[in-house]
Parts: structure tokens; sequence; C-alpha cells
């Protein structure tokens, strides 16, 4: 770590009560800012010696060679000079680029939805919208808050789990998450418990949704479900240019998580997740991932499966444009016997854009009769993309049934000539062929994601999305 | 480093030209470290195991074991820890312009030497280029059609020593040739790092064979390049039986526009060997085709990888590439690794690549079961019929019948009980069989 200056101006608007904090931003990371941020936010003790432990793990640990010279730009000391102190957050409708709401008139998007989509704070609506839904939440037992809230008041629920997934020396980007992180979203399903309509983020009250270092913890309990979608596919427009989250699941036996997100962050931002989920026994968990966004995506949501017979999938769709990279992919780690797992990755370059797959298949020892798929597709629209795939398959037991497949391929001519012979333009043909491609990942989210989503893709290709 | 040192490098002597080249490389080998496994090259290799000081560079001492001919031959080369120790050049072939020669009685060094390794070194193509003793260089005039093979027998020996054997073979334009290249050795605890440089020259079309039939205490880091020029054919294959750990590095580089190139390997592993394979499709040039296809058996504590790569340049617009590589995991305890990797930077191609690991697949077993095969009988038809594509391929003259043979003994190695198996031997020690015909010569050294 060279120098490590983070901006915390951002984090006054994470207190649910914002007049009683004349908080100043202060530069710098360290303990101070850390026990003041702590103190600030309430939280338990144990907390507060969570983020410094981290803290310390960060300073330690080296930035890796891999990560320096994939982003030979990322430099901590850059990323935070272009962070203004009032640019954190848009507090204006008026103050969204013109590109940015030129997309939301395009995609339809309700004013409510777009003031929040936006960042501007839009809580209030939301919460009147939603608020039925929430009572049978309530009535189920089911808690879904934002983070900073759930350590306040479920310690004995967050403190056993709290990077239990990801634990803060896991990498650099996550030791930086555990020692700062602020909002993301808490959820708890009780046993035995489905939640009919998928949770979605900002159905959240009074919550920093799209924080810098967001953290996402979500256990569902024996026999339940839930779906959970984070984010949405219209732009997101933020002043930050690092965003690094953390997303842990826990899947008790028998459950069933499905977590769905489409990011579409500006093309200035650096985003470095870090997603694990832990599978128990017969429990399943899927990640449905989009990546349309950022300037560079570096994303590999992975299962655990560490019960018998538990099942991991990855669906992901990435689609790179001008000066974009996405290095997106899956992890499965199969650490039980009969587990299955399913990965299935689409994406599209253009324009100088470049994609990149990048997985893991692991199979430990012992883990019989266990099965993985692996199939990534690519398409490349132009000359200039580019598109890599790096699939890595480590089999440990003998008794397992691993595959994979990718191709990489234009968009085929007789396809283009069939749909122009029927009087579309190159253009329109062109995406109807290009939804057609990712519409087995696309059919995966729920109705008004999956129409948002094509109809972004539909206005990528034209160029018209800013 | 070691033994390796620009003193031993300039005590092997000979010609003025060589010993400049072995200089020059032992110096910059002088200055170079070792890999280790942190690198993505030698990522689950066993390169972390070797200690160079355990090995010195080899005096071409002792005796050659090596196979008798079986079939006509356009020439035939035997060398013994990289230095030719006898050349059988059919006079007719000579008299057209074949030559077949050992490097280190030229005048000078040939245009082909270091063409292949020049683009893609690392530490023990340095070390080859510093310690080769000579090697084997094949030249083909233009428009030249060998119909025989040509084939370079090496043997490598002694525990202790390093061998660095090197063959050139270099395609004029618009000629033809079948090379085979095959590795034997006792069971020595010894060091070879063979280099293979092809050049194919426009037009030409190269078949080539590379065998390694180690005993089972070889080191061998091994690099086969190709360079392969317009409208040229290259079929690069190998089989991998022997060794402690055998690295192959398998490149084919695609230089001229309607190149092509075609690699298949047939390996099995079994004990605690650990074979390791290295591949590059490269295209650099448009309408270019390459073909991959790799089939493996692991057997026992046996580990393989298997790690490729197709690079699809920015002028390689029309190509075609595939990769596939397929594993069969016969015992507990035995461990395959895979990735095929694509490197895409062009729009208008066609690039598939494709790889599964698994054991043998119980519904085969079952059937067969049903027509009343019995197990272990079903499971060496499985096996042996999961090899046949590669082995057809990759074979020619008699070499898919002694194929078939050398897999069946490795198969049959712990499956003594087996009616049809061949009785029980150490891996490595039982050689390729001769098809009952030459039977082994024994040369002396040189």
């Amino acid at each position: 770590m060279a120098t490590t200056e983070l901006d915390l101006g951002r984090y006054k608007l994470g207190w649910s009560d914002p007049e009683e904090y004349v908080f100043k931003p202060r530069k710098g990371l360290n303990e101070d800012i850390v026990n003041e941020m702590s103190w600030m936010k309430g939280e338990p003790d144990w907390m507060r010696r969570f983020r410094l432990r981290a803290l310390s793990l960060f300073e330690r640990k080296p930035m890796l060679e891999w990560f320096a010279k994939n982003m030979p730009t990322i430099d901590f000391e850059n990323v935070y000079y272009y962070i203004k102190p009032t640019s954190g957050q848009v507090n204006d409708w008026d103050m969204l680029p013109e590109s940015v709401k030129a997309t939301y008139e395009k995609l339809g998007i309700p004013e409510a939805e777009r003031k929040f989509l936006a960042g501007v704070t839009a809580q209030y609506e939301s919460e009147v919208v939603y608020h039925k839904n929430r009572d049978e939440l309530a009535e189920q037992g089911v808690l879904f808050a934002d983070m900073d809230t759930a350590v306040r008041e479920w310690p004995d629920l967050v403190k056993p789990y709290f990077g239990s997934v990801i634990p803060p020396n896991d990498n650099k980007f996550a030791a930086l998450n555990s020692a700062v992180w602020s909002g993301g979203s808490f959820i708890y399903v009780p046993p035995n418990t489905h939640v009919e309509m998928p949770l979605q983020a900002y159905f959240r009250i009074n919550a920093e949704n799209m924080g810098q270092f967001e953290r996402t913890l979500i256990i569902v309990d024996e026999g339940s479900s839930v779906h959970y979608v984070e984010g949405c596919s219209a732009p997101i427009y933020t002043g930050d240019s690092l965003h690094s989250a953390v997303v842990e699941i826990i899947a008790k036996p028998g459950a069933t998580v499905r977590y769905s997100t489409i990011q579409n962050w500006s093309p200035n931002v650096y985003n470095l997740v870090t997603k694990r989920a832990k599978a128990e026994a017969e429990a399943t968990v899927s990640w449905v991932d989009g990546n349309l966004g950022s300037k560079l995506t570096m994303k590999y949501p992975s299962v655990y499966l560490t019960g018998p017979k538990a099942h991991g999938e990855v669906l992901s769709v990435a689609y790179a444009g001008a000066g974009q990279h996405q290095d997106a992919g899956a992890k499965m780690i199969h650490a039980a016997p009969e587990t299955t797992s399913l990965i299935e990755s689409k994406s599209i370059s253009k324009d100088g854009g470049r994609t990149t797959y990048r997985g893991l298949v692991r199979v430990d020892p012992g883990c019989s009769k266990t099965k993985s798929h692996v199939r990534c597709d690519a398409l490349i629209l132009d000359e200039d993309s580019r598109s890599d795939t790096y699939p890595y398959m480590e089999i440990e037991e003998q008794d397992a049934r691993i595959g994979h497949e990718a191709t990489v391929s234009k968009v085929g001519e007789d396809q283009l000539f069939y749909l122009m012979s029927r009087g579309l333009t190159e253009q329109q043909a062109t995406a109807m062929i290009v939804n057609g491609f990712i519409e087995p990942v696309v059919k995966t989210l729920p109705m008004e994601y999956a129409i948002e989503l094509s109809r972004l893709i539909e206005l990528s290709m034209e160029g018209a999305v800013g | 480093m070691g033994n390796f040192t620009p003193e031993m490098a300039r005590a092997l002597g000979g010609a003025g030209w060589l010993t400049e080249r072995r200089l020059a490389a032992a110096e910059r080998f002088a200055s170079t470290t070792l890999p280790t496994p942190a690198e993505e090259a030698w990522r689950y290799s066993r390169i972390d195991q070797l200690d160079l000081d355990r090995y010195r560079p080899g005096p071409a001492g002792g005796d050659g074991t090596f196979l008798g001919a079986t079939v006509e031959r356009a020439a035939t080369v035997r060398v013994l820890n990289g230095a030719v120790v006898g050349i059988d050049l059919d006079a007719t072939y000579a008299a057209k312009g074949l030559v077949v020669a050992d490097i280190a009685g030229l005048a000078e060094a040939p245009a082909a030497l270091g063409a292949g390794v020049d683009g893609s070194p690392d530490a023990f193509t340095v070390l080859n280029d510093a310690f080769l003793p000579g090697g084997t260089l094949i030249s083909v005039p233009d428009g030249m059609v060998v119909e025989h093979p040509i084939i370079v027998e090496h043997w490598v020996c002694g525990a202790g020593a390093a061998s660095f054997p090197r063959t050139v073979v270099a395609m004029g334009e618009d000629s033809e040739a079948h090379v085979l290249e095959r590795f034997m050795s006792p069971a020595d605890a010894h060091l070879v790092v063979p280099v293979t440089e092809l050049v194919v020259g426009d037009a030409a079309r190269l078949r080539f064979l590379g065998v390694q039939d180690h005993g089972p205490d070889i080191w061998q880091v091994a690099l086969v390049r190709a360079t392969v020029g317009r409208d040229a054919t290259l079929r690069a294959s190998a089989v991998a039986l022997g060794g402690d750990y055998a690295r192959l590095r398998s490149e084919a580089l695609l230089t001229g526009a309607g190149a092509s190139s075609e690699m298949v390997a047939v390996y099995f592993a079994n004990e605690n060997q650990m074979l390791d394979f290295r591949t590059l499709q490269d295209h650099d040039a448009p309408h270019t085709t390459s073909e991959l296809l790799f089939k493996g058996a692991v057997e026992d504590e046996a580990d393989s990888v298997y790690s490729g790569l197709i690079r699809l340049r920015p002028p390689a617009q029309r190509a075609n590439a595939t990769q596939t590589n397929r594993n069969l995991v016969l015992s507990e305890g035995a461990s395959a690794k895979s990735i095929p990797n694509l490197e895409i930077e062009c729009d208008d191609v066609r690039c598939s690549h494709a790889s599964a690991v698994g054991p043998i697949d119980l519904d085969q077993l079952y059937y067969l079961a049903t027509r009343g095969v019995p197990p272990d009988v079903a499971e060496r038809l499985i096996v042996f019929g999961f090899f046949e594509d590669a082995i057809d391929r990759l074979a020619f003259g008699a070499g898919a019948e002694r194929l078939r043979a050398a897999v069946a003994r490795k198969f049959d190695a712990r499956r003594c009980c087996h009616p049809d198996a061949v009785t029980s031997g150490n891996r490595g020690q039982e050689k390729l069989p001769s098809s009952g015909q030459g039977g082994q010569e024994k040369l002396p050294s040189a």
C-alpha cells in the first residue's frame, strides 16, 4: 500500500438522522477513522474490533501482482484523487448527466425509481409503494434491513455469520471492505419459509443502497427459499471510482437462494467485488450476474458446496463496450459428495471492449459422484474487440464428471441475412440475435428486469447508452 | 547456477560458432532464475521439486539401446544423450538433396537453429542452448517429397546427468516429410531437456510425432515449437508414457495465410507420475486453421496437467480453431487438471474448446455387462476405445499397432489377472514392442 487516503465524506449519508452528525470528511485510512466510524454508527464493540483487525490485514497484504498487472491505472492515490467531497452521491436530479437521464427515459422507468436510481434519496416513495410487501415479510419472520441496522438490532444473528464465508484476510479488497464497509443488505429467512416475491435492494427502508463498500449478508435457514435482487439494469451514476462490495450467502440444509444482480456502473468505476456462498446439504444457490457497466469489473461469484447433494449455479451475462473490460466468471468448489454445479456465461464485446471469462471448478478428494458443467459463449461484434476464456478445472476425485465447453464467434451471416430479408435493418437484426444469445440467462430474471436488460442491451448496441 | 556454469559450457568444445553460441546462452542462464509454480506457465507443475544441483551436464558416455528398423526409412538418426552417434541416410534421398546431419559437425550454424525457440524462450531452452552437444538437422529441399519416414531415436541415460537433445527440421517450400522422434531411457534419475524446432516453409507438409517412453525416474522438460508458413500444413503429435515428471510444451505459430496445424496427443500416467502439457495455437495470419485433441488417462496416484491456449491475434481473421482435452480418471487418488484458454482479438473467427474429466462411464460398463462382457474386460475395451480416435490420427507407418500395444502394457501393468494381460511389468521398463521384427541393436558410444 503506497498511500491510503480514504475519503469518508460519503459516510455522512449513512446515518438515519443526518442533522445529528456534523461529520467533516477527513482523508486518510487509519485506526482513528475506523474507530470514529464505528462509534458514529453506534456499533457494538466486536464489530469495531473486526474492522480494526481487517484494517491491519489490509495494510499488511501486498497488492497482488496479478491485480497490478490487470489494473495498471488503479493506484489508490489516484482513485481517491478523483473523488470530490461532494460528488459521492448526487443530491439533485438536475445534477445527473444528460446521457443517464436520457437512458432512464428510454427505459421507461417511473419517476420515483429514476430518482432512486440516480442516487437521489427516494426511500420514502418506495417505502409507501412496497409497504404491503414488508408487512407480509414481517409476518413470516423474515428480517430484511440494511447491514448497519442489522448489526445494531440483531447482533446475535449477525455476529456468527459476518465474515464467516469471506474472512477479512481472503483478499486485499475483502480486507478493505471489512474495515470500512457501510450499507448493503441483511436478510434472514427463518426455517421452512418461502418468500414469494423477490426481495429487492431498493425496497429497504433507511438504507445506503449504493455504498462504495457495501456489505451484504444473506442467511437462509433450513428448507427456506428466497430470491434477492440487487441493483438493477439502469445506469447507476456515481462519483466514486472504486466499488468494492462483499456479499456472503449462507444456505442452510435444503434452502434455496437466488441472488440476481445487474451492475451498470458508469464507465469510470473499477468494480472489484467478492461474492461467495456456502451451500449446505441439499441446498441450492444460484447467482444471476449481469455486467454491463464500469470501466473494469472483476467479479467471480462462487459457491462452496459443503454438504452432500448441494447444487450451485452461476448464470452470467457480460457486455463490454468501448474502453470496458468485463473480467467475470465463477467458482464452484465441490467439497462434499454428490454435489452438482452449472456455470453458463454469455459475453458480448463491441467497439474495442474486452470480455473475459475466468472460472474455476474444483473437486476435492473424496467428493464422489459430483457433476459440473461449464458453458461459455462469446460474441465478438467487431474486429477491435476481444474475448478471453480462462477456465480452470482442478479435479482431485476420480468419480467426478466435469465438462467444459466454450465457443467464440461473430454474429452469423446467415442469421443476419435471414432477418434482413424479412425487412429488419442490420442493427435491428443484430440486436435481435444478441438478445437471443443471452436469452438463457435473461429468462431467469424477474420479468421487469428481463425486459429492462433486453432493452438495455439493445440500447448499448445502438451506442445510445452514456 | 551450480553445475551449469559458462565454464562447463566452454568445456564442451567443438566448432567455434557452436562454442560461442553455447557460451552466450550459458551467460544468459547464469543470470536467470528457475521458474516457480507461482508463475502461470508453471502452475500445478512440480518445478519446485527440481534441484538442478543434483544434475551435471552429462558426458555422452555409455551405450545406447536403440530399436531396430521395422519399416523402410528415409533416414535413421541415433542420438545418445543429445549427441548424434549414428546416421543412416538412404542414398537415393541423399542424392536428391535431403540433408540429415549432426549439428555439431556443421561449419556454420544452420539458419533454422533457434528459429522456434527464440520466439518463446524460457530458462530451460536457454539451458539447452548452453549445453547442447550438437543435435539433428533435417533439411528437406524445396519441392521434395520424402515418402518414407525419417526417424530420430534418442537414448538418454546416466544417473545424476543431464542431457540436452536438439532436433531441427527445416521444410523447404512445397516439400513433404514424416518425422518420428522417439525418446527412451533406463531407470536412471536423469534430467533431459529436449528442444525440437520445426520450420514448415510455404505450402510444405510435415507430419511430426514425438514419442516419450522414458524410464520411471526421468525428469523431462521438453519444447516442440513449430512455425508454419503460407498454405503449409503441420501435424505435430505427441505420445507421453514415461518419466517421473515429464513436461512437454507444444507450440504452433501460424505465420502464413492459409496455414494449418493439427496437434494430437495420447498420454497415460500411473504410479506417481506427473505428465504436464502446455500447448499454444498461435494464429498470426488470416484463414488459418488449428485443431487440437489431447486425450489422457491417469491411474494410481498419478497427475496430469493440460493447459492450452488458443491465441487469435488481430490479423487472424477468418481463422478457425478448436481445442479438445479429455481425461479419464481410472483410480481414486489420481487427478487431472484441465485449463483450456482462449484469447481472441479478432471478430470474424470460429473458435471453440471443450474439456472433460471423468471416470469410465457406468452406462457403457452396464451396456457391455448386459452383453455378457465382464467388468474388467469391459473397462479395458472402453479405455482402448477412448484412445482409439487419437491414436488413429497421430500414428503413421507401423506406429498405431505399437502404440496400442504400449497403452495396453501400461493399462495391464496393474491388472495381471486379466487373461489378455502381458506379464505385469514396471512402467518405463516395458518398452514399445518392436512388432516382432528387427530386434534391438546395441550401438557402442561414439
